[in-house]
């Protein structure tokens, strides 16, 4: 049990408090765990946005995660932003911000192109991610593909709820038994997910559970989009070694 | 150290007891002329927690005691501003020299009753905090929100329902800081 769990402690604890507690730590560092906890902190207000905006543009084929995307680049921004000294809070001062980023960042994107723009740049990403040649890789060039499909296919299984192509699925509805099976292995996943060290977790949660570009999480952490990409490869060779108990 | 008198001091304390809406002016006011007064500066924290601009507040009490680390009262209010704040681990820092108090001093046994607290150690925490609301002549108001906070720890300990029991506490626990300056307060 975490300290801040305890009921003692919650018992005394203010959210206003809390909240300020997170910009003193950014104010006095400006560092990248610092900006990570308040993007967290943020981000549920940022998802609510995205979803109230959403769903009263009733936007054709604009999927939800890329108003969500949107909200998350503007959140970023906001809190760069943000000066907390001026006593204004900083929901009040993101709202606006975020739902203008979104009005914006939909009319520049054209309806039709905006879902499978946004897809093939995920998937784009994880596959850059994960295909990295090497000495193995030139000589066993098979098992390399296979082992690069078992992988991607670790990912689909992290991912939450991802629309899939109908036309990927071979024959029909799965069955009951497969679908008690697919959501048997969702969960063994998720579990191991939880067993990852912290930034391998936090990476693999936020970009499949949370729909964070590697982008927007190479942002938050204050690194390169390439050393997300790497850090997601291992997690996810290291989640396919966990996984492997299970066979 | 330039300080400024008893008379700047307790004229300052009943703007703030009276609610008098000048009352940071007024602080701001005597901490041109005083910048180094280490009272001055816990005033200024405990207004603007009144006032809901915690990172000021902290940072007023953090200079409070950074000027004047013997000033106890100030860093026993950091450390409780801390852990409001959801900081347990820098409270525990800020308290740290508060243990080294004589034994039968009060905030010594308040400091050591949050910290069994903060451990849901409900039992240890209630006798701590009531021997030194006894060992308390100092600072009576200070007892009146020791004892809220006691009444709190009693309904965790006992029905071990109390998660969903902080609706009435809310706004009496958010007066702990401020004890110092609400009417009927501690003077300093």
């Amino acid at each position: 049990m975490t300290i801040a769990s305890r009921r003692g402690v919650a018992l005394l604890v203010q959210p206003d408090r809390v909240e300020a507690s997170l910009w003193r730590a950014y104010l006095d560092m400006r560092g990248d765990d610092a900006r990570l906890k308040l993007f967290e902190y943020y981000q549920p207000f940022a998802r609510t946005l995205a979803g109230v905006q959403f769903t009263r543009r009733r936007i054709g084929s604009v999927e939800r995660g890329d108003v969500e995307q949107l909200a998350y680049e503007a959140l970023l921004q906001a809190i760069q932003r943000f000066d907390p000294a001026r006593n204004v809070p900083f929901q009040a001062y993101a709202r606006s911000r975020i739902a203008g980023h979104i009005s914006n960042g939909l009319a520049t994107m054209s309806e039709a192109t905006a879902q499978y723009r946004y897809h093939q740049r995920v998937e784009r990403d994880r596959l850059r991610s994960l295909r990295q040649s090497g000495p193995v890789a030139e000589a066993d060039p098979l098992g390399a593909l296979a082992e690069l499909a078992s992988t991607l296919a670790l990912g689909l299984l992290v991912g939450d709820g991802e629309a899939v192509d109908p036309d990927t699925i071979p024959d029909g509805q799965p069955s009951a038994y497969e679908s008690l099976a697919w959501h048997e292995m969702q969960k063994k996943v998720r579990e191991q997910i939880d067993m990852l060290p912290e930034r391998e977790r936090y990476i693999v949660s936020q970009h499949y559970r949370n729909g964070v570009s590697f982008q927007q999480i190479a942002a938050i952490l204050g690194v390169s989009k390439g050393r997300v990409s790497q850090i997601h490869r291992s997690a996810l060779l290291r989640l396919r070694e966990q996984m492997a108990q299970f066979r | 150290m330039n300080l400024c008198s008893d008379a700047e001091i307790n004229a300052l304390v009943a703007a703030i007891q009276g609610n008098d809406h000048d009352d940071l002016a007024q602080v701001d006011a005597l901490l041109a002329d005083y910048p180094q007064d280490p009272r001055l500066h816990f005033m200024r924290g405990s207004i603007l927690a009144g006032r809901q601009r915690p990172i000021e507040a902290h940072a007023a009490l953090a200079k409070a005691v950074t000027i004047a680390p013997e000033f106890h009262l100030a860093r026993y209010q950091l450390g409780f501003f801390e852990l409001t704040s959801g900081e347990a681990d820098n409270a525990l820092s800020t308290w740290g020299p508060l243990l080294r108090l004589p034994q039968d001093h009060y905030l010594r046994h308040f400091v050591e009753g949050m910290t069994h607290l903060i451990r849901d150690e409900f039992a240890e925490a209630i006798t701590l905090m009531r021997s030194g609301m006894a060992l308390n002549e100092e600072n009576p108001p200070l007892n009146n929100d020791i004892r809220l906070l006691i009444k709190e720890c009693e309904k965790l300990a006992s029905d071990g329902r109390g998660e969903n029991a902080d609706t009435d506490t809310d706004q009496s626990l958010t007066s702990l800081i401020l004890g110092q300056f609400t009417p009927g307060g501690t003077r300093h």
